[in-house]
């Protein structure tokens, strides 16, 4: 009984230790105990733990007076979502109200190398077919109006120290105030009905390449505060009726595609803004140079319950692009404001 | 008989079997006290001999303040046969001493001889049943079940009414489940005939031990509700509905019904409940009379609200009430894809007011308000109708109050142990 007294004592002390609130062998009412407790010391950065490691799933859960366990940290990058939102829509100076259906799928991991101040840590994030479906704002060919991503993967990487080596005679090496990374889009098609546009239209952002520079370098998932150049290569097909006879336009953008991209999450994953604007300066098929052409989108998102630890947002989501005529100098304004609910399982 | 006088007949009937229902109601809804003390089942009893050669049931009871006496019941009846439904006695070759050291010098008193849990012993040694499951029986019932329409029209006043039906519910303790199951529930009014019958039906109540749906909010600090959402299922197979609401021509099949329920409230044994229920069935309509021609198949969903409830120790009184309604849509036919509506309210009270051989005649009465719109002629889309009459009940064994064993033991949260 001794040996047993103490085992309880030195399993308390190492709870204790941890920072937790309680060593209880049950919750109140009466079932088996949670686990954790070691996991639970706070930390100064929010990676301290590797991402992904049991330490790092342990943290995501709080336990109340009674001994019930409950999650309470989150990670919007590491989800399957679905949401409904309303607001309006205006396009070419037609305003809409039809609601939307938005999701995807959202993953993040990232890799840590390197000991002390020569710690190398990249971030690898993947949105899959991100959506935002309009089914009551009309259809092309009986598919509903919307956009969706087939890929978009952010790279970033961060070091405590980073620098630039020159390769003189010594070598020089100089501080570096960025952490840098790279972005890839495949595959993001928006469809447009008729209703505003006077046709039917694909907009088709065949691929897109860029290199980001972070100056905050927070070190923190989700935190950064990015500018972007790359180059980007859309397509348009643009008909009226349907798309099956369209006059196709071909869009380049030689790094000339210029992204400010501002993204923030508080510790515990519940509050997220993502903010982007970019600027994309290109030629068409006619060899007609465009310097309109603007898309931007701010993003703000709050946890406000769980369900059964799955987390329920209230999202806000606006836009406003600027994209030209197909054939013609015109261009075309969009809008949007939409408020809603988003629901986010959790993959980790 | 002019319908004045089977009026003033129904009434004094009632009256007969309100008044003893009455009396019944102080006699099960207090604690039994009689002169003598009575032998505990569940504690050790002996069965002793004398020196004259007669037998007694005897119990060792410790008092209160540390001395022993010594319960003691002739192990016959006064009428001299043996004593029926009695604990297992040990027996001693030693007589009083058997029982313990000093047991021969314990005080002795009278007792009643004990009798099992529902079950009651007279002075005189008799043993009778006086608690009741009336959710485990077989039951055959008769009375007065008038209907009129929801505008006075189509009045069905004098109306016998018979009814049958098998039930039985038990409680898994290890599952933590109750089930239900009903079959060959039937009743038919004459001489305007109406008929309904169900050949099968089942419930299963499950009590979960982890809350179905936990609810986190994170406005301030964390914090975490539990609701309790105890889910359950059940089947139907095979009812029949013969002249619904009076309509001659029609006949109404159900091959089978399912539904997923949710219990808000149920009692620690799962007997009592409300209960709202989600689900879909379908069978098929006939007209055409005794042929059964023109048979419209149809499915559609169903959803209801329903309670039961028994409200005494004893399983004496019992009650009920529903609310359903059902959105049927044809298949086929000519008037496929046409929906229709049924709808049904119902109210009904059971009580137990007398035992014949330890089987129970109870007084039931509900009132009833239904609703479908595929009535034809003269019958009236929404019925209203009364019952009152008698059942008598086989098997009824001795209501089970035991509840289910929690899942888990309560433990104080600030508890931090004995050092």
């Amino acid at each position: 009984m001794v040996v047993r007294s103490q085992g309880w004592a030195f399993a308390c002390a190492l709870l204790l230790w941890g920072g937790s609130s309680t060593c209880l062998a049950q919750v109140g009412d009466g079932r088996p105990p949670v686990s954790g407790g070691v996991c639970n010391r706070s930390t100064s950065r929010g990676d301290a733990f590797p991402i992904g490691s049991q330490c790092d799933k342990e943290r995501n859960y709080a336990v109340d007076e009674t001994g019930r366990r409950f999650r309470v940290r989150f990670d919007p990058g590491n989800e399957l979502r679905l949401g409904v939102m309303g607001g309006v829509w205006r396009e070419a100076g037609v305003t809409h109200s039809d609601p939307a259906v938005t999701g995807g799928l959202a993953l993040r991991g990232g890799t840590r190398t390197g000991l002390k101040h020569e710690d190398v840590t990249w971030t690898l994030e993947h949105r899959l077919l991100w959506s935002t479906v309009r089914p009551w704002g009309g259809q092309v060919a009986g598919i509903p109006i919307g956009e969706t991503t087939l890929y978009r993967g952010t790279y970033t990487r961060h070091t405590d120290e980073p620098f630039l080596m020159l390769p003189s005679n010594p070598p020089k090496r100089l501080y570096f105030p960025f952490d840098i990374g790279v972005e890839a889009e495949t595959g993001r098609a928006r469809l447009q009905s008729s209703d505003s546009w006077g046709g039917e239209r694909l907009r088709l952002v065949v691929a897109r390449g860029m290199v980001l520079l972070d100056p905050w370098r927070s070190g923190r998932r989700g935190n950064a505060v990015q500018f972007g150049i790359g180059i980007r290569y859309d397509l348009e097909l643009a008909g009226s009726p349907g798309l099956d006879d369209p006059v196709v336009t071909h869009r380049l953008a030689p790094f000339t595609e210029t992204t400010l991209r501002v993204r923030w999450e508080d510790e515990q994953g519940r509050t997220a803004v993502r903010g982007c604007a970019t600027y994309f300066p290109h030629w068409d098929t006619d060899g007609e140079w465009y310097s309109e052409s603007i898309e931007s989108r701010l993003e703000v998102e709050r946890v406000i319950i769980a369900l059964n630890d799955v987390p329920v947002s209230v999202a806000v989501d606006t836009g406003f692009e600027r994209w030209p005529e197909p054939g013609s100098k015109d261009v075309r304004t969009e809008v949007r404001a939409l408020a809603g609910l988003k629901v986010g399982w959790q993959l980790r | 008989m002019a319908p004045s006088l089977r009026r003033v007949g129904w009434v004094g009937c009632l009256l007969f079997i309100a008044l003893p229902a009455r009396a019944q109601t102080t006699a099960s809804g207090e604690p039994r006290r009689t002169s003598k003390p009575r032998l505990v089942w569940s504690k050790p009893i002996w069965c002793v001999t004398d020196a004259k050669g007669r037998e007694f049931r005897v119990q060792d009871q410790l008092q209160a303040d540390g001395t022993h006496l010594l319960l003691i019941a002739p192990n016959e009846e006064a009428s001299g046969r043996p004593l029926s439904r009695t604990a297992d006695c040990s027996r001693g070759n030693g007589g009083m001493d058997a029982i313990g050291p000093n047991a021969a010098r314990s005080p002795r008193v009278s007792a009643i001889a004990e009798a099992p849990p529902g079950w009651y012993r007279d002075e005189q040694g008799r043993v009778f049943q006086v608690s009741f499951d009336l959710r485990r029986r077989f039951y055959l019932g008769a009375g007065w079940k008038p209907a009129l329409g929801a505008q006075g029209e189509g009045q069905a006043i004098e109306r016998a009414y018979v009814d049958m039906g098998l039930e039985a519910s038990w409680l898994r303790h290890e599952a933590r489940t109750r089930h239900t199951i009903r079959a060959l529930n039937a009743h038919a009014t004459f001489d305007d005939l109406e008929a309904e019958g169900t050949f099968f039906s089942w419930e299963m109540v499950h009590a979960s031990t982890t809350p179905l749906l936990r609810i986190t909010t994170f406005f301030g600090t964390p914090r975490r509700y539990d609701t309790k959402m105890d889910m359950g299922f059940g089947a139907r197979l095979l009812s029949v509905h013969h002249r619904p609401h009076r309509d001659d021509d029609l006949t109404d099949l159900e091959i089978g019904e399912g539904h997923v329920a949710w219990y808000p409230w149920h009692s620690d044994d799962l007997y009592d409940s409300v209960r709202i229920t989600l689900g879909g069935n379908g069978g098929a309509t006939y007209r055409g009379g005794g042929e059964l021609r023109d048979g419209q198949f149809w499915l559609g969903p169903r959803a209801g609200l329903e309670l039961f409830g028994n409200l005494d120790r004893d399983g004496f009184h019992y009650l009920h009430g529903s609310v359903q309604a059902g959105l049927p849509v044809a298949v086929g036919g000519t008037e496929a894809g046409k929906m229709r509506t049924r709808a049904r309210a119902e109210v009904g009270y059971e009580v137990i007011f007398l035992a014949i051989n330890d089987q129970p005649l109870s007084l039931r009465t509900t009132a009833a308000l239904d609703q479908r719109d595929d009535v034809q002629g003269q019958a009236p889309e929404l019925e209203a109708s009364a019952f009152t009459g008698l059942r008598f009940s086989f098997w009824a064994p001795a209501r089970d109050r035991a509840p289910l064993t929690p899942a888990y033991q309560a433990r104080n949260a600030n508890d931090v142990g004995t050092w």
